[in-house]
């Protein structure tokens, strides 16, 4: 449409009325109009429905009152284009009425004059482009409303997959122990002669089914990890320990394995380690996947080693298991901790698959801040090992920002708070309470520990998402103090640092971080 | 043996519960077995146990329940009880709910004895 040339339908039952029209039209000399006339409403919807008309001038007294009818009408089926309403003489009170029914004007009959009806048209036109404006932006609004919908329904049938999720997993646990319970303590008791005496040949036959129970547990476990590992529902509790205690915790399985299968199981633990900082379950994981894998893939008689040593990086302690089996082929071994993947012959892949084992064995390492190795060499025999870092916060604070921004690629906030309890509370009341804590934060998260009491806490949120952990840590506390009538939990006061966009401010967050750390006299231990 | 230690053992898996009770048969107990929540609680409250082997996952009754109930009552508040589940996730819960160990399934009878001996010991200690 052109501000000059114009289709003007007028909708008028007066035939002198409309030519009067016409030639004020063609008297403006900066418009350029065709005139379309037509006498009844009917007519006027035709003419609507084919052509494409700019103008609308409607008479409004088009035979009694049809034509205000007519202008309802118009609107109400959405026709935005600009109406003018004409009216008589003296008829200004339904010249009122046709503006509150959508004309975007309107024109007294006698009152015609050039200039009057240019100023009209233009006025009209304004109207009508304002029209399409609110309709595209009410358009726009819905459109965005039900992708709101639609976004907030998605989230929640997520949130209702994870739950089922974990529950599902956790189901499946449940089914699997069951009866893997049940045939364990059968086969012990017979084994152990409560029910009666046994030779040596059936307790060398019980034995084989007690180990094999024990694979099949682990194995439960592997896949049960593996999948959590996906679903991201692994939490990890992160303390300082030693490298003894965590080999304390795997020895007697490992050694009750090494002698089954008749392998020679070592320990050599380098003196005066200093103390880590890991998840001593998950580590003591790692370290029995990859020590049964050595004991499998060891002839009889052969022998695992299990070390702790410095590392050549410096602050980094490396925990090895060497064996001198059969050696991987050096093709494999860049595969090899990838899922269900096994290195060696087919007649070892048949029997002996591990490769769920090492898959979640590099996963843990990683949530522990360590990286995973292998070097091998055929005929000679593997050695599987990882690094562990050394108990030092702001060592820790830089591994952990590390692995915040290998995963999120976009702006990812970290924030910093303090826990603190009473000066008070015993230590009992303190393990409890670090029990608790490290249960209730995310893996993203990271929190480090006080002898004295009292915990630095970095979450991997913005300003909303820790008032939401905050306060369902606030719950959870309340919820486990109802069910332990006892023993309550102590009250934490959460004590809030600040917030940081990691990929920017990430030095004045460790600067944060660091001053927290000399405050509550941490050190490197 | 006249001052047999009393113990109740209480899971929904029969198998579980007979297998259990051999083991603390054998260790020189005095076992009894219920087969759900409810009737553990009513086996309580026959004659007070000096410790409960508890299932957590039990219909009727779960073993969560039953930890809240015995705490909750004085003359039951103090009674040692050691948790075998086959739901390791339950740890937390468990312990909080005022559990004295926790054992995931399938455990080690050796661990199931030292855990008992030990709950037991706490229990007299002053």
């Amino acid at each position: 449409m052109s501000y000059d040339h114009f289709k003007v339908l007028a909708i008028e039952d007066d035939s002198g009325d409309a030519e009067l029209l016409r030639r004020h039209l063609e008297s403006i000399s900066t418009f350029d109009t065709t005139f379309i006339h037509a006498t009844t409403p009917q007519a006027a919807k035709d003419v609507l429905s084919k052509d494409t008309v700019d103008v609308i001038f409607l008479d409004q007294m088009l035979g009694a009152d049809t034509g205000m009818h007519l202008l309802s009408q118009l609107r109400d089926s959405g026709e935005l284009r600009p109406i003018i309403a004409m009216t008589g003489q003296g008829d200004e009170y339904m010249a009122r009425d046709s503006i509150r029914n959508g004309a975007d004007d309107y024109l007294v009959k006698g009152d015609l004059a050039p200039e009057l009806l240019r100023r009209s048209i233009e006025n009209a036109i304004g109207g009508f482009k304002r029209r399409q404006l609110e309709q595209i932006n009410a358009k726009l609004a819905k459109d965005l409303k039900q992708k709101n919908e639609s976004l907030k329904l998605k989230n929640r049938r997520l949130a209702e997959l994870y739950d089922t999720a974990h529950e599902f997993v956790d189901n499946v646990s449940h089914e699997f122990r069951t009866p893997l319970t049940v045939i364990k303590e059968f086969t012990s008791i017979l084994y152990d002669g409560l029910a009666g005496d046994v030779s040596a040949e059936q307790q060398e036959y019980l034995a084989t089914v007690l180990d094999r129970v024990d694979d099949l547990a682990t194995m439960v476990d592997d896949m049960l990890d593996i999948s959590k590992l996906e679903a991201g529902l692994l939490g990890i509790a992160r303390k300082v320990c030693t490298v003894r205690e965590v080999f304390d915790r795997v020895q007697k399985t490992l050694e009750r394995k090494a002698a089954s299968n008749q392998v020679h199981l070592a320990t050599n633990i380098a003196e005066l380690l200093p103390s880590i900082y890991c998840d001593p379950e998950k580590i003591g994981r790692v370290i029995i996947n990859l020590a049964i894998n050595a004991i499998k893939f060891s002839d009889e008689g052969g022998k695992v080693t299990l070390w702790a040593d410095k590392d050549s990086e410096l602050d980094t302690i490396r925990i090895g298991i060497s064996d001198n089996g059969p050696g991987i082929d050096p093709d494999k071994v860049s595969e090899i901790f990838d899922r269900f993947q096994q290195a060696g012959g087919e007649i070892r892949s048949s029997t002996k698959g591990f490769g769920l084992g090492l898959n979640i064995a590099r996963e843990l390492v990683r949530l522990n801040f360590g990286d995973i190795d292998v070097s091998s060499e055929l005929g000679e025999g593997s050695t599987f090992s990882f690094t562990v870092p050394v108990y030092d916060p702001q060592l820790l604070i830089r591994r952990y920002l590390e692995r915040i921004q290998s995963f999120c690629e976009n702006a990812q906030y970290v924030s910093l708070f303090v826990v603190k309890v009473a000066a008070t509370t015993d230590t009992l009341a303190l393990e409890d309470a670090e029990r608790f804590l490290q249960h209730q934060i995310r893996r993203s998260d990271f929190v480090i520990s006080s002898p004295s009491g009292g915990w630095i806490v970095v979450a991997a949120s913005n300003q909303a998402e820790l008032g939401a952990l905050m306060s369902r840590i606030e719950s959870a506390r309340n919820e486990a103090n109802r069910n332990r009538p006892g023993s309550q939990l102590p009250q934490l006061t959460f004590m809030m640092r600040g917030n940081w966009l990691i990929h920017e401010d990430s030095q004045e967050f460790v600067e944060a971080f660091e001053s927290e750390v000399n405050e509550l006299g941490l050190t490197y231990a | 043996m006249p001052d047999r230690r009393r113990l109740l053992v209480i899971d929904d898996d029969r198998k579980i519960a007979q297998a259990v009770a051999v083991r603390l048969k054998a260790a020189g107990y005095d076992v009894r077995i219920a087969h759900d929540g409810d009737a553990g609680l009513t086996a309580v409250a026959e004659q007070l146990p000096d410790a409960i082997v508890l299932d957590l996952r039990m219909p009727i009754r779960d073993g969560l329940s039953v930890l809240h109930a015995l705490r909750a009552q004085e003359e039951t508040a103090d009674v040692p009880v050691v948790v075998l589940s086959a739901s390791a996730v339950d740890k937390n819960s468990a312990l909080h709910a005022g559990a004295q160990y926790f054992l995931p399934k399938p455990h080690d009878s050796k661990l199931l004895l030292a855990s008992i001996e030990s709950a037991l010991g706490n229990h007299v200690a002053p």
